[in-house]
């Protein structure tokens, strides 16, 4: 019997070695600021969506996955974090899982964090990457047995990312940037990884080795990026070494771009579409994350099956409403659909309420109108509120017949976001997008945007950020501080630019038969004679690039007539005037200056009148070239007489 | 009984990738096997049921080609048609020669195509989607031996075919020599076709089936000479045009002096009652986002790839008719 017993926990002993404990390391902060200013009190995992902290998720998410070890990484708020944890007793004997909290309040990146993770050594094997703000339904343990297998066949397999395919339309998807991947079909293997901006870039350019090897290469559009990664434990040591990798697309990229140099491998996972996973890094995802919560894409994780069962259920009433027990309604009042409603609200008489989630101990008064807002917890709302996409925080004030964001009904619905403990007086009108704070907030320099504030009342502050100087094309319209967009365009998926330049391209094929060569040509001489106009070089510099051009070319004489310096007989100078008439149907301006630049080149002697009059007779018979003609008469006349003039002398 | 299309056999290249074979006699009378090369393709047609087809030779071994065929016991009635071997007249040139005895579609087909495939799938993508193109690739075989006579220095030239992933749609040709360094692929193309497959080794079977707008557009555009070369290259980019919508009544403005300018997409315009009927249906060819069917194209180019098993080879190389011949 006593043999058996060791046997037991012999075997057990051998289970429990070191490296098989799953670790997975949670960036608590998004270092970007789009909550500001709320996440100055706030920590950006603990905003809640459905009033459940969106830590909670994200602990509960990789406790269904089996990982043992969690170490989350805070920047900011960590007291509020720790106190957070010990509350929810996630670190208890009776969790599955142990969670560390790290801080450092130095870290400004993902890549900051890498390194001090490095310096930590605290991974021992691969290990899973996510922030601390994702929601998400899947099973990480499929992923990371993929991961070890791929890194068994190629051991240079540093990370493999976690994307879910998502069509042009869905909407979660249509708020983050857009990313092309190009994969390996066989192998999984990443070869490009490409963000768009959207509405630009006619022209995405791939190096041509990294189709001819492979026999097949997947290009993918339809991707939406979960942020998941499992990464290896090289990963840290590879942040270290390369200073600039700050955000795990930098990381991809440098990857990708020095394949050689870093011997790493990058692989995809296509999460099967029956799992969920987003990341809330802005107002409009925590609203589209919001709705998936309340329509239930993410089951498990529904608003009417608690995360610990101290907290009163909640009940799954028709059209989409969730109520828990303790909230009062008054008479009258009408909960229309799509809502969450949490312990201990009150609700006044007649009030309507309709899309939005409230939080718990809310008292809300009575005739209100709430539409597609989200109130967060201790809020007491006045009687003959109305109030439109916003985002109403913790502890606020709002008083008696405040409107919120009227707005037109069409386009951009932006909301209001009214940050904790502010206090808005009666009366009050709100317009779209503005963001009102509890107290002046002092200038954040790392940030490099301005603060300008308007008062509203005491405690009550409304934010406008200036756009700082360097903000390049970078910062999308969704980074700024703006409320939620509830429709928003279509993304036109192609511009003007770029037509144009297919049709003027198919046109010059058209028009003229040239060889390639004249072509090429041309656009050369094009180029630098607008580089010279722009430089004001001098014209003889200007000829003998041209004449260079023109021998590499190899050229003949005739195509340069269309310059005004190689304009030496008259054929040339009937191709001139030809070429001129031609530019002059397509191009406006020039129509009207069409009259000047005869007269100049006439000065100049390049054109003499002969020609002029012969092609003036002989032109076309089409409309253009009439009302070309008619606009060129005046020039026509003064030249007849000239010539009378002078033939009179 | 409505014939369906034409096939036209092209068999008047002079096999200038194999010139020292070709020197003595005309590369389609090559004997593969204990056959002629031309049987081949023409044996092709008849096992798919097709009952004649027109064979384009060079006008000097036209009477011996006709002779030889004659020999071979092929069912398959031929018209033979010669062009001078004087001039450099490329593929399409060809084509455009014959337009006048072409009224339907056309399937055509190269002289040096050696396979056992049967061409319904072909055919049925042709018929299903209405396609302008219809072009077939095979998958390397695996034929390793060396070539006798002095190593050619030419690299095989190689295709990148971009196939839309789920509806099968040609989106991409190019060959690889066209190519530096870097491939620019349009953004709009791949927010387009959301998943592109770039293939880098597919063979190039040379036969595509054309509907008959293709061969009126080849009148209207003399700047091309060659099919494979430019004209198929040319609707595929095509495709990605704006333009490449249905035209309705009220858009046709006559007046302009458009009468040279016509674009690719005028010849394929499809008559309005197609239009209404595909309006109308549910069928739509691609999923993951609000399009219409076929994102409303109406230049469309499809490319069936044939199995791994199926056998296919071109014999326009060296090493390839010496391999064939060993097979």
């Amino acid at each position: 019997m006593s043999r058996k017993a060791t046997k037991v926990t012999k075997t057990s002993s051998e289970t429990l070695k070191k490296e098989d404990v799953i670790q997975a390391v949670v960036i608590v902060d998004s270092f970007k600021g789009e909550f500001h200013p709320i996440t100055d009190s706030i920590p950006l995992a603990l905003i809640p969506v459905v009033n459940k902290p969106l830590l909670d998720y994200t602990l509960k998410c990789l406790s269904l996955s089996s990982v043992q070890e969690v170490f989350l990484f805070c920047c900011s708020h960590a007291d509020l974090i720790k106190q957070h944890i010990k509350q929810n007793k996630w670190n208890d004997e009776s969790s599955t899982m142990s969670v560390t909290v790290f801080v450092n309040e130095t870290c400004r990146s993902l890549g900051d964090v890498m390194r001090d993770l490095d310096a930590k050594a605290i991974i021992r094997s691969d290990f899973i990457l996510v922030s601390g703000n994702m929601i998400a339904n899947l099973n990480l343990l499929p992923i990371l047995q993929r991961h070890k297998e791929i890194q068994k066949t190629d051991k240079g397999a540093v990370m493999t990312m976690v994307y879910k395919e998502a069509g042009v339309g869905k909407k979660s998807r249509k708020l983050e940037h857009e990313t092309i991947l190009a994969v390996d079909s066989s192998s999984g293997r990443v070869l490009a990884h490409h963000k768009l901006k959207p509405r630009s870039e006619s022209k995405l350019d791939i190096p041509l080795e990294t189709y001819v090897d492979r026999p097949r290469v997947e290009l993918r559009h339809n991707l939406q990026d979960t942020y998941v990664s499992i990464c290896s434990a090289a990963v840290p040591p590879l942040f270290s070494d390369n200073f600039d990798f700050e955000t795990r697309d930098d990381f991809v990229r440098g990857l990708l771009l020095n394949e050689e140099i870093l011997a790493s491998t990058i692989y995809w996972y296509m999460l099967n579409k029956s799992y969920y996973a987003a990341h809330v890094n802005n107002w409009q995802k925590y609203q589209a994350v919001s709705h998936d919560v309340i329509y239930r894409w993410i089951h498990p994780f529904v608003p009417d099956t608690p995360f610990s069962w101290e907290k009163e259920p909640y009940m799954f009433l028709r059209r989409n409403v969730y109520k828990q027990h303790s909230v009062t309604l008054g008479k009258g009042c009408i909960l229309e659909e799509d809502t969450v409603v949490a312990e201990k609200t009150n609700i006044g008489e007649h009030t309507y309420i309709s899309g939005s989630v409230i939080g718990e101990n809310c008292s809300i008064g009575k005739n209100v109108i709430i539409c597609n807002s989200y109130i967060w917890d201790n809020v007491v709302i006045g009687d003959g509120c109305n109030i439109n996409n916003s985002v109403i925080a913790h502890k606020s004030e709002l008083g008696e017949n405040v409107i919120l964001d009227i707005g037109n009904e069409l386009k951009f619905n932006k909301g209001c976001i009214i940050g904790p403990d502010v206090l808005l007086p009666s009366d009050c009108k709100l317009e779209a997008s503005i963001v009102v704070a509890n107290h002046q907030l002092k200038k954040d320099v790392d940030r490099d945007e301005e603060y300008k504030f308007k008062k509203i009342s005491d405690k009550a502050y409304i934010l406008e950020i200036t756009k700082s100087g360097d903000k390049s094309d970078e910062e999308d319209d969704g980074q700024q501080l703006h409320g939620f967009w509830l429709e928003t365009s279509i993304i036109e998926t192609d511009s003007e630019s770029e037509d144009e330049i297919s049709e003027g391209s198919v046109k010059s094929d058209r028009l003229s038969p040239v060889p390639e060569d004249t072509h090429l040509f041309f656009t050369e001489v094009v180029d630098s004679l607008t580089r010279g106009y722009e430089d004001k070089l001098h014209p003889d510099n200007l000829i003998l690039e041209i004449n260079s051009s023109r021998y590499a070319y190899n050229v003949s004489v005739r195509e340069v007539n269309y310059f005004v310096n190689y304009v030496r007989n008259s054929e040339a100078q009937k191709d001139c005037l030809q070429a001129l008439e031609d530019m002059a149907t397509s191009v406006d301006i020039l129509r009207e200056g069409l009259i000047k630049l005869l007269h100049l080149l006439y000065e100049q002697e390049i054109l003499t009148e002969d020609n002029i009059m012969e092609w003036y007779k002989h032109g076309d018979k089409s409309e253009m070239a009439i009302n070309l003609r008619n606009q060129v008469a005046p020039f026509i006349r003064w030249l007849e007489e000239a010539d009378e003039e002078s033939d009179s002398e | 009984m409505v014939k369906e299309f034409q096939a036209v056999v092209l068999a008047a290249g002079k096999g200038t990738r194999m010139t020292e074979l070709t020197a003595s006699k005309a590369k389609c009378l090559l004997p593969i096997g204990n056959k002629p090369m031309l049987w081949y393709p023409l044996q092709l047609l008849e096992r798919n049921g097709i009952r004649e087809a027109i064979v384009v030779v060079m006008e000097q071994v036209r009477s011996e080609v006709q002779a030889t065929l004659d020999r071979s016991g092929l069912k398959i009635r031929v018209e033979y048609v010669g062009i001078p071997g004087a001039e450099d007249w490329g593929t399409a040139d060809t084509l455009r020669h014959l337009s006048d005895r072409i009224k339907t579609d056309v399937l055509i087909v190269s002289c040096d195509l050696v396979t056992d495939m049967k061409l319904f799938p072909v055919f049925d993508m042709f018929r299903k989607h209405s396609a302008g193109v219809v072009a077939l690739f095979f998958h390397p075989s695996h034929l390793e031996s060396t070539t006798p006579g002095p190593k050619s220095k030419q690299k095989p030239e190689r295709d990148l075919v971009g196939l839309d992933t789920d509806t099968s749609r040609l989106v991409f040709l190019a060959s690889v020599s066209d190519f530096d360094d870097v491939v620019p692929l349009s953004c709009r193309l791949l927010r387009k076709h959301k998943k592109v497959s770039m293939f880098s080794q597919l063979t190039d079977a040379h036969l595509y089936l054309l509907k008959k707008w293709v061969v009126d557009y080849l009148q209207h555009d003399r700047n091309l000479s060659t099919l494979k070369g430019e004209l198929i290259p040319h609707i595929v980019k095509k495709q990605t045009s704006k333009l490449n919508t249905a035209r309705r009544a009220t858009d046709v403005n006559p007046g302009n002096g458009d009468e040279v300018k016509k674009d690719l997409v005028h010849f394929a315009q499809e008559d309005c009652l197609v239009h209404k009927i595909r309006e109308l249906s549910f069928y739509n060819d691609h999923t993951g986002d609000m399009e219409p069917v076929y994102h409303g194209d109406i230049v469309r180019c499809y490319a069936y790839v044939a199995p791994k098993e199926q056998f296919g080879v071109r014999a326009n190389t060296v090493a390839a008719y010496f391999n064939l011949n060993t097979k």
